[in-house]
């Protein structure tokens, strides 16, 4: 870190409602008490408990993404009225680590809030994956975030999200019964907290066609949690589709 | 509007139906899991299943994988990541049983790192022992503890009230390599650990962590905390010249993720909690093992590296000297 600087450049409240600034601004120190904290680790992180900074970092997450659906809910309904921009869009996406981890999510996307380029958006998303011989996970999670589109189409946005991760192992399961003998038992799976951050980009075919078709990737990092009590941090990557419903 | 999503709906179902089946058993390749006290510890069967001779390894640690071992030797002696597995080679003669640990490699399901016992990784060789010979047609069982492994093999064959029952279950024993304590290897590598600082000294060669490390191994006649553990693996890794680049481990790690039943996001994750766990940091100071490994009394290989430091050749004349298996049922080889 030696003669290196971060600047941490202030989020800015897009939305009219002056009341929600203390949003942006809150999002603006936390993330710079967490940087200071880490920098003053001098990063000797190897000696840092992982367990602590990994809960750390989802309770951020979770706080935002809570902070987000709850400016999302107070504000949606009469900036929705205001621009009329408010539409519901399905999306449906191949959600895997690589061709041989696959999945598949299907989501309900809404635009809250639109100026010019940039739109605020919720959605609620259900999806399942595999790991072949490894595990198998279903999940529900709501996402808040910005898409900010150019004028040709081609557009990026950021999630942030929450919600609900169950796991089941990919094969029998064996557990004692009593002394040496065994049985194979019907996994119920296992329950766990999901957080994520997802960066994406994508295709916006309506800036230049009359197609409401929107094609996107994004890779999709998710903190599951808990795994033999601790963090999983995993990663998928996404390709997929959106129509207007 | 139904007809629109009925294809990627149908496509959703097809891929849930086949990618959640449990696996049909294919004996020469056999995957399951067993499930103890909180965690789910995958089981991988490869090789020669017809010769009924099974031979499962017990990988080292805490919390490396046997899963990934399969592919690669995680700690190869000549340094190279790209070494393959000598396990390999024992495939094609003899049914070899690869696992993953609690809260190891691949483990999956919530067994918390900080309240393991020693006493729950014996209970879970016990597992997967009788569920292999359930599952299979075991006619020979061979185990080989590698390293903590061995620990965990001691623990199995001479720990609680069961031990002897346990150990009337297995035919033969290879102790590769293998430790019971954290400092029985550190007092026999420490006199070697200076005579190598000094001549580092002399040489001029990377001399403040040297002369660091000469206090340190003067200073300390035990490993008493995490710190003083972490400092000896550095000095034998620096003295041994075989470390091998983290970044080189995650690269594997995620190679063989694409297709095995290794998943390196798990492997990482389990890699760290179990290495800032209570259950190590209590490890560390327990030598309750000393006094249960002469217990031993099955017929057994003992394999140890002459010029080794974390296992070193004398801790396996100590086992040599104190197993109570007959001299006729145990071979010593520390010449490698």
């Amino acid at each position: 870190m030696k003669n290196k600087t971060i600047a941490i450049l202030p989020f800015v409240n897009m939305i009219s409602n002056v009341e929600n600034e203390y949003f942006s601004d809150g999002i603006t120190e936390e993330i710079i008490n967490v940087l200071a904290k880490i920098i003053s680790m001098k990063l000797t992180l190897t000696k840092v408990s992982f367990k602590k900074i990994a809960l750390s970092f989802v309770l951020i997450l979770s706080l935002s993404s809570i902070t987000l659906a709850q400016t999302i809910v107070k504000n949606g309904v009469e900036t929705l009225d205001e621009n009329k921009s408010g539409k519901n869009e399905i999306s449906i996406a191949y959600f895997g680590e690589t061709v041989t981890h696959p999945g598949l999510t299907l989501g309900i996307e809404r635009n809250l809030w639109e100026k010019k380029k940039l739109k605020l958006i919720s959605s609620a998303n259900i999806g399942w994956y595999t790991h072949p011989r490894h595990h198998c996970a279903a999940f529900l999670n709501i996402e808040g975030g910005f898409r900010s589109t150019t004028s040709f189409g081609l557009y990026s946005d950021f999630f942030l999200g929450i919600g609900y991760h169950h796991s089941w192992v990919n094969g029998d399961v064996y557990v004692s019964d009593g002394g040496d003998d065994v049985k194979i038992i019907r996994d119920a799976g296992r329950p766990h907290l999901m957080t994520n951050v997802s960066f994406g980009l994508g295709w916006d075919f309506s800036k230049k066609t009359s197609s409401h078709t929107k094609l996107f990737i994004r890779i999709k990092p998710m903190f599951i949690y808990p795994v033999n009590n601790n963090m999983l941090i995993q990663a998928a990557a996404m390709v997929g589709v959106i129509w207007p419903l | 509007m139904m007809k629109k999503y009925f294809a990627p709906i149908l496509l959703s179902m097809i891929m849930i139906i086949v990618g959640c089946s449990k696996d049909d058993i294919n004996l020469s390749d056999d995957l399951f899991f067993i499930r103890n006290n909180g965690a789910d510890m995958p089981v991988w069967v490869r090789g020669n299943t017809s010769s009924g001779v099974y031979v499962i390894l017990n990988h080292g640690g805490p919390g490396s994988s046997g899963i990934f071992e399969v592919n690669m030797e995680a700690q190869p002696g000549n340094g190279e990541i790209d070494h393959v597995s000598p396990l390999k080679i024992l495939e094609e003669d003899y049914a070899m049983v690869y696992w993953d640990q609690r809260h190891s490699g691949n483990a999956q399901g919530n067994a918390n790192p900080d309240e393991t016992t020693i006493e729950d990784f014996g209970d879970d060789l016990a597992l997967l022992i009788n569920t292999l010979k359930q599952r299979h047609n075991v006619k020979k069982l061979i185990l080989i503890g590698q390293s903590w492994g061995h620990t965990v093999a001691t623990i199995y064959m001479t720990f609680g009230d069961n031990w002897q029952n346990r150990q009337s279950k297995i035919d033969g024993y290879i102790n590769y390599k293998g430790n019971i304590t954290y400092n029985m290897p550190y007092e026999y590598a420490k006199p070697r650990l200076i005579v190598i600082a000094d001549q580092k000294i002399s040489d001029g060669d990377e001399d403040e962590f040297w002369t660091n490390s000469k206090t340190f191994l003067n200073e300390n006649s035990r490993i008493e905390n995490a710190d003083d553990a972490m400092k000896y693996f550095e000095l034998v890794d620096m003295a041994m010249d075989a470390m091998i680049s983290t970044g080189q481990r995650i690269g594997t790690s995620i190679q063989y993720s694409f297709f095995s039943p290794h998943s390196g996001w798990y492997h990482w994750a389990n890699s760290k909690a179990t290495g800032s766990s209570e259950f190590i940091k209590n490890l560390i100071t327990d030598d309750r093992l000393i006094e249960t490994a002469p217990r031993i009394n099955v017929p057994t290989l003992l394999i140890y590296g002459r010029h080794d430091l974390i296992a070193p050749f004398e801790v396996g004349e100590w086992h040599v000297e104190n197993i109570k298996t007959s001299p006729n049922n145990k071979k010593f080889s520390s010449r490698c």
